[in-house]
Formats: C-alpha cells, structure tokens, sequence
C-alpha cells in the first residue's frame, strides 16, 4: 500500500440491467473517492443510479443486474477481483450496510441481540461473553438506552427510530472502516431523522469511520456530509463540497434539484384571504 | 364564514384485541370554502385516522361531522395503491362519470378536456397504471378528484412519495387548480415545508389532539405550544 | 420497457388444450367408426391403418371411442368447474369483500368441506344422489366450491384494502360495482389459475368415478370407462388403456401448464 489515505475509489464504474434487450445501462461511467474517516453525500431521485452504485460496492447487485465495466478499490484492493468468499470477509466486517427500511433488514424471528452478534459470529472467533459484551457495548454507542433488556427484545418490539438504531449497531460491532447509509433516515419521522444524523456524526467524529451517505434529501445531506456527488440518469452531474454545490451550482439539473426543495423562503400561493 | 366541512369534538378509538387506545381526543376544527387547510403531524398523531373518520370509513366514539358539501374526494400518499392496476387510465377516469350515468360521448369529451389541462396528455388514456410514472399517477389521481364536481378534497400525504422534482409540480398543479376552481383541501403532510409552502392555515397535531391552529405565517414566525416550537427546529 | 421472457409454460399448454380441443369437437360431429358399433371380425383388433388405435373386445374402435369419450369428459370438467367455480366465486367475493360474522361462519362450512378428501366427498354425494353423468358433475361442483372461494376470498380480503377500492366508494360506485368491476379483474389471474386446476383435477376425478363404475354409465364413452373396461385385457390389448390414458394425461398436462402460465401472466 503507497496511498494509506485512500479509503475507497470507484473508477469508470458500469451497471447494466440484464433483463432488456440490449441491456439497460443505469449506471454510467461513475468515478469518485473517498478519503479515511470522510462522511461523503451521493444525492439523487429515484432512478438516478445512486443506490445501484452503492449496492455494486459489495457486490450485492440483484442477479437481473450486474458490474459491465469499471474497478472498485477499497483500501488499495481490487473488490473486483475478490471471489464470494473473500467478499464475505469483508463485507459486515471491514465495510458495513444500512438500509432504509429497518422492518425488513431485520429478520423477525430472532432476537435483536443475536442479529447484532452475527457480524461477530462470522468475522471473529470471540468467546460467547465476549461477543454479547460487545455487542452490548455496541447498542450503547448506537444511543439505545438499556441496553441489556433490548438485547433479547425482538424486532417487532421496537419503534422505527429504535430499529434503525439496532442496524447501526449491528454495522458498528466489527468496527468497520467505511459504512455504506442507504437512505438510512427516510422512513423515520422528522425528529428521529435529526437524532440518527447525529449518531452518524459522533460515530464519524469517535472512530474515524468512513460513510457513504446515500440520500434524495438535500436537507439531510447538506447537515451531514462535507463532500456531495449529484448523480442523475446514471452520471454524476457535479462533485464538490457541500456548502459550494448548494450555493454556487454548476449544472442545469442541481439548480432544478434545489429549487425544488420545499423550503419556507417562499408560499407557492399567490393569493392570500381569510 | 362558509364552510364546508366542520369536525366538532370528534374521538375514535381503535381496537386490538383486548387493548383499546384512543387515537383522537376531541378534535374540533372546520374548514373554509376556498382554503387550503394543512394537518401536520408525526407518523401515529392521528392524522390519517381523522382523514378516514371524516370520509366515514372509521366510526368516530363521540363528536359530529358536519359535511356542507357532498363527500369529499381523496388523494391517497401511494399512488401505487390508489389506480386499479388492471384499468386503463381512461376508464378509470371515466368510471365517477359513468356511475352517474352521463353519456359516452359526454365523458370522453370531459376527460380528455380535464388531461390536457393538467398535462397529463390524452396519450395516457390509453395506459394502464403500470405503466406511469409516480408523478403521472398522481396526476391521474387528482384528475379523477376533480372530475367528480367536488367542492372539497381531502389529500394525504399526496407528495410524501414522490422525488422532489415531481413533488414541486404536484404541488404547484394542486395550487394552482384550487386558485382556478376555488375548492378547498384539507393537506395532509408530516412535512412543515410543504406545509409552508402550500396552506392558508395549518393544524398542528400531536399524539391525536390538535395542539395548535391558526394563520400560517403566525404560527410558523410565533408558534406557542413547545411540540410546534420543537418541530421548527428539527426541520431543516 | 418490455421485458422479452416467454411463458413457455402457458404456449405450451394453450398448444396442447388446443390441440386436444380440435379432436374432441371433431368427435361431436366426425368419428372415422360409430363409437359404440360393435365388430365381431375386429375384436382387440392391433391398431392398425383401418383402426388407428385397435379396436377393444367388442370391436369397437378406439380411436372414435376415445374422441367421444374426450369429450364426455370434458364436457363433465367444464360443466363442474363453471358451476363449482361460479358459485365458489361468488361466496369468496361476498365473505372476502364484507367479512364479519357471514364470513366466519360461511368459511367453517368451507373448512369442514375442505377437510375431507375430494374423491371421499364425490363419493359420498354419489352414494345418494345414483350413478350418472349429471349427478357425477353436481358431485364434483359441491366439492370443488371450498377451493374456489378460498381462492377469491383471500383476493378479495387483501384487495379491498388498497386505496383505489376507497376511492371507488369516495365516487358513489356501488358495492356489487367495486366488487365484480373494479376488485374482481384483479383477482381474475389467481381465478383463472384455480379454475385450470380444477378442470384439471375434475378430469382425474370423472375418470376416476367412471373407472369405479359410479360416473357414466355404458355405452357411453368415457376416459375413465374405457380404461376400467380394458383393465381385464390389459395384456392382450394395452391399446385399450394406453390411448385412453394417454389422453387423460395430456388433458392434464395441459390444464396444469396452463394454469402455471396464467399466474406467470399475472405477474405473481
């Protein structure tokens, strides 16, 4: 390893969908990087290919669709010249996931602790004690209050914002280098949004990890992340630090994105009575 | 002042199993002829329950409902859920015109006349749901509300689905369609921008009671209860 | 965006129903031999060109017999899946779509129904109403009811809760309207499906009665006689149950794919 600063460099990156003829390119020719312990935005609408992009990062593409082109080097290493195996090492281990539906990324039949140890179980050789003190110790940091009680909860038993945070959890136990957030805070409600951001920022600023934040929110993105790439049809449109891409936009598509922002600048009605 | 919709002291309870909560305590308010009225809220606050106890599909425990036009149309947050799937566009267009029986000739000619007003296109009479867009569906939805002579629209949570491009112009079409006709809608979002940028008046609602009303711009620049002072905060 | 994956499944079976179809419309108006003459010079006659498929022990020709047995057959399927299948439909309809104390108490009746085996139940039926062709097809409709109004009464149940039934309701369309026109083409891949099924199993069921010596009656042709007829000369003529058989088994075939690609259609 020369570069030790790198964290993560996706370069000329291809996604097609298989299942037109010819192939549907959704993602096209997508390069960018990210530096250690770096909170990095990709912001889009649906269809932009933003989570395509972060899905092909540990190869979890669906089987309709795959990588045509491109290279993926997490830490200086070629992912794509990993067979399944040597992906699932690092996958939950060295790079961690969370999703945006917290109801259906955790399996309902077993219990919260279980399913926060299982990066543990499959990554490490700890010592039962060891993992559910990890584990523990882990929820804490997730700001999930006792701790020990929620350990043998089941999913259903929690609130959304309670999930979400279980899901961190569960991607903190291996203490992961990079974190991939897929739209971790869209299904929570306003005031539980603003709370998990600010767990994100405190895992950020203790550990150094590294987060890919993939969000449709503006909002969201400008609190978090220092760096955006705004993806759209498939491209990046602009790439550049947050407060630079929101004030000075370069690109057609990202002044249309931000004034479409719902904000309290302005009332679409043009007449007032009462 | 004329409303057309006035909800006085209304309570519902839902029931599972043995548990009873109560998911709205005595919500008293009333709607104005020609006004947006937004309902904002936290996901559980009792919004989407009130918006079915007025449509009459809850019972409400106590309270009155007093409709002062005919029943209120609905536009629905997914707009996956709210088109049949196996109708083409046209007929489900059509289909509020045909249950009251107005001829075939008369229909077509409405419909088409109310698309391409609204930019849908006559092109799309032809689709089936399936095959539209989030934003064009919508669209349909708030054609086939409007298609119906309704004085009062009920929308909730109609561009929480929708990316924010496709939300601007849904929320621009609704405006300007109730500047031009004069009906009145009861918005329905947990989102205070929205809410902003949309309503005349706005509810504030919490844990099924309504915390706070009154004129939009007093209650975003001077809210009084703490939950509304709270939520301004949180929201970006 | 069309996606380019053929249903193998449902032109296979369309092929071969069709197929099956063309040869058993034909035995209403064609058949080479009278299906129930009787030629002393031909008993268990070796197919042959004059007898396509042999002739059995009476000499009949098995080829006119098993295109006018087809079609008793398939006469009797239909006859139970449109009567089964309607009145399963409509009580599956009305539970599904108004729930509430109808509903439980009509779906026990069904689940007790549905508890016994098919051919137990046919049987019993048969036992009081006498053998024959119409009482073997009100056997089989009584029986084949529970399926269907499973079937459209959990179609209904999770139908009516999406939020274009509500809207329906918002215009003023009736109940009798949202159910059949606005729910019931929603339902219709899963129906469809049901009722390839059920033709399906009501063709084993009527060759299985008639085998038994309980469905139709002779002279007239059946699948299921003729194979029950042919058991004793199974050895000297396998012609007389291999045709017939065969038979059965493509009219199976072809109603299982079906109803395979009519789900594949449907998109479930």
């Amino acid at each position: 390893m020369q570069n030790g600063r790198k964290l993560l460099e996706v370069k000329d990156l291809n996604i097609e969908f298989y299942d037109t003829t010819p192939p549907e390119r959704v993602v096209k020719g997508v390069s960018f990087s990210m530096e250690k312990g770096e909170i990095l935005g990709i912001v889009g609408e649906s269809g932009s290919g933003k989570t395509q992009t972060a899905l092909s990062i540990l190869r979890l593409l669906k089987s309709n669709s795959g990588i045509s082109g491109g290279q993926i080097l997490f830490k200086d290493r070629d992912l794509g010249l990993y067979s399944e195996q040597e992906l699932e090492q690092v996958r939950g281990g060295e790079i961690a996931m969370i999703f945006q539906e917290p109801m259906t990324s955790l399996n309902p039949v077993l219990t919260v602790g279980s399913q926060i140890e299982e990066g543990l179980s499959l990554h490490t050789k700890l010592s039962a004690e060891e993992r559910k003190r990890r584990a523990i110790l882990a929820m804490e940091e997730a700001g999930l209050q006792r701790a020990e009680e929620l350990y043998q909860k089941y999913p259903h038993q929690l609130s959304g914002g309670m999930r979400q945070r279980v899901m961190i959890a569960a991607a903190l136990v291996t203490e992961p280098d990079l974190l991939i957030a897929d739209e971790p805070t869209t299904a929570l409600d306003v005031t539980i949004q603003a709370q998990i951001l600010e767990l994100l920022k405190e895992i950020n600023r203790k550990h150094g990890t590294g987060i890919l934040f993939i969000s449709h929110d503006l909002a969201v993105i400008r609190r978090l992340c220092r760096r955006v790439l705004v993806m759209n049809e498939g491209r990046v449109e602009e790439a550049g630090e947050v407060e630079m891409v929101f004030e000075h936009p370069e690109k057609e598509y990202t002044r249309k994105l931000l004034a479409a922002i719902p904000n309290r600048r302005e009332s679409l009605r043009r007449r007032r009575h009462g | 002042m004329k409303y057309v919709l006035e909800v006085k002291n209304v309570s519902a309870i839902y029931r599972e199993g043995r548990t009873e909560k109560t998911v709205l305590k005595g919500v008293s308010f009333e709607v104005r002829e020609n006004e947006i009225l937004g309902l904002v809220g936290e996901s559980g606050c009792g919004k989407s329950t009130l918006s079915k106890v007025i449509l009459g599909f809850v019972k409400a425990s106590q309270g009155e409902i007093v409709h002062h036009t005919k029943m209120p149309q609905m536009i629905f947050q997914d707009p996956y859920s709210s088109l049949n799937p196996k109708k083409k566009i046209g007929w489900i267009l059509e289909e509020p015109l045909r249950i009251r029986k107005i001829p075939v000739h008369e229909r077509m000619k409405r419909v088409s006349e109310m698309a391409k007003k609204t930019g849908l296109g006559e092109e799309i009479l032809t689709r089936r749901p399936g095959e539209l867009s989030g934003g064009q569906r919508q669209r349909v939805s708030i054609v086939a509300a409007l298609l119906q002579g309704s004085r009062f629209l009920i929308a909730d949570e109609p561009v929480s689905a929708l990316d924010v491009t496709i939300q601007r112009q849904i929320m621009e079409l609704m405006v300007s369609l109730q500047e031009e006709t004069g009906i009145s809608i009861l918005f329905i979002s947990h989102d205070l921008n929205v809410i902003y940028q949309m309503c005349d008046r706005v509810l504030v609602m919490k844990d099924g009671e309504i915390v706070e009303k009154g004129e939009r711009e007093e209650i975003f620049s001077n809210p009084q209860s703490d939950y509304m002072k709270r939520l301004l905060e949180t929201m970006p | 965006m069309k996606k380019h994956q053929k249903n193998y499944n449902f032109m296979i079976g369309a092929g071969i129903a069709f197929f099956m179809f063309i040869f058993l419309l034909a035995g209403y108006f064609f058949t080479p031999y009278d299906p129930d003459g009787m030629d002393g010079g031909a008993k268990m006659a070796a197919p042959s060109l004059f007898h396509l498929f042999g002739c059995d022990h009476f000499g009949r020709d098995v080829f006119s017999r098993v295109m006018k047995g087809m079609g008793t057959t398939f006469f009797v399927a239909a006859s139970t899946v449109v009567l089964g299948g309607g009145a399963g439909i409509l009580i599956g309809a009305f539970t599904g779509y108004f729930g509430g104390w109808v509903d439980e108490v009509l779906m026990r009746f069904n689940d007790a129904a549905a508890s016994f085996p098919h051919i137990l139940l046919a049987l019993v039926f048969i036992a009081i109403l006498g053998p024959g062709k119409y009482n073997v097809i009100f056997a089989l409709a009584i029986v084949f009811i529970p399926n269907f109004a499973r079937i459209t009464r959990s179609e209904f149940l999770s139908q009516r809760e999406m939020d274009y039934v509500k809207s329906a309701r918002l215009m003023g369309a009736s109940h009798l309207r949202i159910m059949f026109i606005h729910i019931f083409p929603n339902a219709l891949p899963s129906v469809l499906s049901m009722a390839a099924i059920g033709f399906n199993n009501a063709v084993l069921a009527e060759a299985g009665m008639s085998y038994l010596g309980i469905g139709v009656q002779p002279p007239d042709a059946s699948l299921g006689r003729m194979l029950s007829e042919s058991q004793t000369y199974l050895l000297n003529a396998p012609w007389c149950a291999i045709f017939p058989g065969l038979a059965v088994i493509l009219l199976a075939l072809a109603f299982s794919l079906l109803s395979d690609g009519i789900l594949k259609k449907g998109g479930r």
